[in-house]
């Protein structure tokens, strides 16, 4: 069965089991890699995507559900806030394994999109359901900060 | 059951306690051979001309492109970064244009220096055993690329000076890059010894380049194991038992292989396997088996049971690996006497990448996988009909080469359990 949908602002139609996971329809069936599979349970944040601007963890969010709707992924970030985000994560050099941060950075640009000037405890809020298994926290709270701050 | 649950992280610890005393004497004697055009521009550049490669550790291209094989796996650790800062460092690179490839597996060009002739990554030994050795590699090609400029201009090579890979010769305002030598330092003999650097003119080691590995980690572009597809690709899920030591009595593949895509399912040594055309198709069918399992055999403690394991053996006598001075004697005499005690519960690693690795069945079989130890995988064996999963992979695939594209399969002192296929 065919679903049709907005994949990074264009329009795209996957033919495949309405019930399968985004996330593996977008690595599988429309072959984007940089949403990464954790846990398959909605705990570990490494497949977190935009539906409708909205982070979601598309490991349990069915593809029948993004019919006629927005979906990004890493690959589609075009943003100025999602822009922001990608330099300060370069600059403070946030990445270790780099196996979440996919999804850091997700959770991050729709943090930033909504709120342009997130306190500590937003960004805790924010990125609770983002585990790192490296421990990046400190350096990922300081990047959004500096992805924040208007550019001088 | 504890000893055989616990002795081979004790075997390993052993023989990287062998290792360290060969050390000093393995890190003077460097393999420095030609490694040969990579399979990777082998295959690509044929319309380019072949790179500059004295040495294992480094490939120059025409491009200007400085590629440092790593023998070390990158876990997030930093290894690229610092590897290619040490050869890069000697070699005068221009660090924008350092890249990194992982190595092959091959024990023989890149043993770990301190665990012997095994390739591995751990204990903090990648940078140590490497700093010799790598300075001089880069130290070498870099000798190359000004014999090569001082043989085209005709001047002495002590006339030349380096700076972020361009050769220049102030005498006569001349200038080439690295890339425009890469053909005729080819042609050179690689010097049998070379001076290092003064510490002093470093101007990458200890000026802490960027990460090479941060950019593809920030965009989505990094390819992680899971990452890898090849044509006719199978993917095989495991079903494993829910405690250690477990085994299969009884299992029912029916609903299993009714799920579309479902090639086949198979019992293993670890559990039941399910084969099919992709990840979401092996996943439901393995949530459709059936299984009983035998726990007659299985490890039943609990995490406290198991602590007071440790307690017990703890108080034991133990191998002694240094003995300096009396410490009874010291501590009977000490003014000060402080007590405590460190817990480490038994711990998953639990990386954020399921552990996971791509098999290429051919004879020997290519492996990808995020293993520390990846020349140490002894138990393919096992896998008695391995063409059978991926019909379609090709024979050219078969280069025998494992990569360690992930950088997550692996974190912490894992070593055997990690690098067999289970």
């Amino acid at each position: 069965m065919a679903t049709t949908f907005q994949l990074n602002g264009k329009s795209t139609t996957l033919d495949a089991d309405p019930n399968m996971p985004m996330l593996w329809a977008l690595r599988e069936v429309a072959g984007l890699h940089g949403t990464k599979f954790g846990c398959g349970m909605a705990l570990c944040g490494a497949c977190t995507i935009h539906l409708d601007g909205q982070a979601v963890r598309s490991c349990v969010l069915p593809l029948a559900s993004v019919a006629n709707r927005q979906v990004t992924t890493i690959e589609g970030l075009q943003s100025p806030q999602a822009k922001a985000v990608q330099a300060a994560w370069i600059s403070l050099q946030v990445p270790q394994c780099g196996y979440c941060q996919s999804g850091q950075i997700m959770s991050a640009t729709a943090l930033l999109e909504k709120n342009a000037a997130p306190t500590d405890a937003d960004i805790d809020a924010a990125m609770s359901g983002n585990i790192c298994r490296c421990g990046t926290y400190t350096r990922i709270r300081a990047a959004i900060h500096a992805a924040a701050k208007p550019k001088a | 059951m504890s000893s055989r649950l616990h002795s081979p992280a004790r075997a390993d610890r052993r023989e990287f306690l062998k290792g360290a005393g060969a050390a000093a004497v393995s890190a003077l004697t460097i393999g420095f051979e030609w490694a040969g055009p990579s399979p990777a521009m082998a295959a690509g550049g044929a319309t380019t001309l072949p790179p500059f490669a004295p040495n294992a550790f480094v490939r120059i291209g025409a491009d200007d492109s400085v590629t440092v094989i790593s023998k070390h796996i990158e876990m997030g650790q930093g290894s690229y970064t610092g590897l290619a800062t040490i050869l890069a460092e000697e070699l005068d690179a221009d660090w924008a244009q350092v890249r990194v490839e992982s190595a092959p597996a091959d024990a023989t060009r890149y043993a770990n220096l301190v665990f012997g002739k095994i390739q591995g990554t751990g204990g903090s030994s990648a940078m140590a055993n490497s700093w010799a050795q790598l300075r001089d590699a880069g130290a070498k090609a870099r000798a190359m690329l000004l014999t090569a400029a001082a043989n085209r201009w005709r001047v002495p090579v002590s006339e030349l000076t380096v700076d972020k890979g361009v050769i220049f010769h102030a005498g006569s305002k001349r200038q080439a890059t690295f890339g425009s030598l890469v053909k005729a330092a080819s042609a050179l003999p690689v010097p049998a010894t070379v001076q290092l650097k003064n510490p002093e003119s470093f101007t990458l080691i200890g000026h802490l380049p960027p990460r090479v590995d941060v950019p593809a980690k920030c965009d989505g572009t990094a390819q992680f194991t899971i990452d890898v597809e090849m044509p006719g690709m199978l993917v095989a899920l495991l079903k494993r038992p829910p405690l250690f030591g477990a085994t299969v009595k009884s299992f029912d593949a029916s609903a299993a292989g009714q799920v579309p895509g479902v090639v086949k399912v198979v019992q293993v040594p670890g559990g039941i396997a399910v084969l099919a055309k992709s990840f979401w198709a092996a996943k439901q069918a393995r949530d459709a088996l059936q299984i009983e399992w035998d726990d007659s055999k299985a490890e039943k403690r609990s995490s406290a049971a198991l602590m007071e394991e440790y307690r017990r053996l703890a108080d034991q006598p133990a191998l002694s690996a240094r003995k300096d001075g009396d410490v009874q004697k010291a501590l009977g005499a000490a003014t000060h006497r402080i007590s405590a005690s460190y817990e480490f519960p038994y711990l998953a690693h639990a990386p954020m990448e399921p552990l996971d690795a791509v098999v290429i069945p051919c004879m020997p079989a290519a492996v990808s996988a995020g293993a520390q130890m990846f020349t140490r995988i002894t138990s393919w064996r096992r896998c008695r009909s391995p063409r059978r999963t991926a019909p379609m992979a090709r024979r050219s695939n078969c280069s025998g080469r494992a990569r360690t594209t992930s950088t997550a399969a692996c974190i912490g002192p894992c070593t055997s359990t990690s690098s067999r296929p289970a």
